[in-house]
């Protein structure tokens, strides 16, 4: 220890032993310390509440959305005319409130909607191509099926999308390839229907 | 709200408190600057005050070098009136003029260092603490008190010959 250690130790004690802690200092902070505390836990079981009532509130949305059926049953229109070889496009506009599918005929060049979960029972030709452009922000889902042709009854996915806006090229190559379904995903939250939306257009290609 | 704990947190403070603030005068330099964060510290030793193992002095000088850190960073992009003049004593009379002098110079001559070895001064030489204790409880290596005690001692040698030399 040397000389300037000890009169540094000296000069630090003297230097501040003027200094003298109020009596209620330690009442005082114990006192603060408490407040902040309850503070504290009442904004923490707050914000904890607020979580839990947002992840409530976004399960029970997401629930009742998801939950089918809800309100009525989705009209499609027109019902006809379908695209057809001389005129091979047409555009069907639907109004849902809820996710579904729907059906179509296709024969004879022509394609009619048959309607919400209806058979498919139809018939394109080979060498005919069917595109099918999903439009409409909440068109989000498609598929497309091939009769199996050992089993008239069993279809084989033979396509699918999804996202808003894509393309489906349909094209059968053997005969038996003759289901076609449009499934329409509405969108999440989409409840109401407040104007119809094109479901797609569908445009019958004869090569 | 826990009696027991409350009247075991007073007694430390009434033990420990003064001293606290002291070195939290040596360490700030003034009394106002002093004063708040002695308060900053009991009020955090309270809140933690069931969970401290060991000697509370010692946790409570960690949160004093942690705050005093803390109030450091926060006024690096503030103008430096708080580094201004030392507050004198207004209690004391004329015959205790030259013992202020001693020790506004001596406050003086420690606000000139730099606040890490201010730190370690008054850790090691106001509260007797041990190389090894200042640095655990600065979380640093020995040789890093060693050499930090060294540079502080010699810019004090170096103030004390030049008046008030060293600069923070």
């Amino acid at each position: 220890v040397t000389d300037l250690e000890d009169q540094v130790r000296a000069a630090l004690r003297s230097a501040s032993d003027h200094v003298e802690m109020p009596p209620e200092a330690g009442r005082e902070a114990w006192r603060r310390a408490t407040r902040r505390d309850r503070r504290d836990r009442a904004l923490t079981i707050g914000a904890i509440a607020a979580v839990a009532v947002l992840v409530i509130g976004i399960l029970a949305f997401r629930t009742t959305t998801e939950r089918a059926p809800i309100g009525p049953a989705p009209s499609v229109s027109p019902s006809g005319p379908s695209p057809s070889a001389a005129s091979p496009s047409a555009s069907y506009t639907i109004c849902t409130p809820r996710p579904t599918s729907f059906g179509y005929r296709i024969g004879n060049g022509t394609l009619q909607p048959l309607g919400e979960g209806a058979a498919v029972d139809a018939d394109i030709s080979v060498g005919q191509t069917l595109t099918v452009e999903f439009a409409g922000k909440c068109a989000s889902g498609g598929l497309l099926f091939r009769q199996d042709p050992t089993d008239s009854h069993n279809l084989i996915p033979v396509g699918s999308h999804s996202g808003s806006g894509a393309i489906i090229t349909y094209t059968p190559q053997a005969p038996g390839d003759t289901a076609l379904a449009l499934s329409w995903t509405a969108c999440r939250g989409w409840v109401s229907c407040p104007a119809p939306t094109t479901l797609a257009r569908i445009t019958l290609h004869t090569r | 709200v826990d009696p027991t704990a409350e009247r075991e947190f007073e007694a430390f403070v009434a033990s420990a408190g003064a001293r606290l603030l002291r070195a939290a005068y040596l360490i700030s330099g003034n009394a106002p600057d002093a004063e708040d964060l002695h308060q900053v510290v009991l009020e955090r030793v309270a809140r933690r005050w069931g969970q401290i193992s060991g000697d509370p002095e010692a946790y409570a000088r960690v949160v004093l070098a942690h705050a005093a850190t803390d109030r450091w960073r926060r006024r690096r992009a503030r103008p430096r009136e708080q580094f201004g003049e030392v507050d004198p004593d207004p209690a004391v009379g004329v015959d205790g003029a030259a013992a202020v002098d001693t020790r506004l110079d001596v406050v003086r001559m420690l606000r000139g260092l730099p606040r890490q070895q201010r730190l370690v001064l008054v850790l090691r030489y106001f509260y007797d603490l041990t190389e090894a204790d200042t640095a655990s409880e600065l979380g640093v290596s020995i040789g890093t008190i060693k050499g930090t005690t060294s540079r502080a001692l010699a810019n004090l040698r170096n103030a004390s010959t030049d008046g008030m030399g060293a600069t923070p």
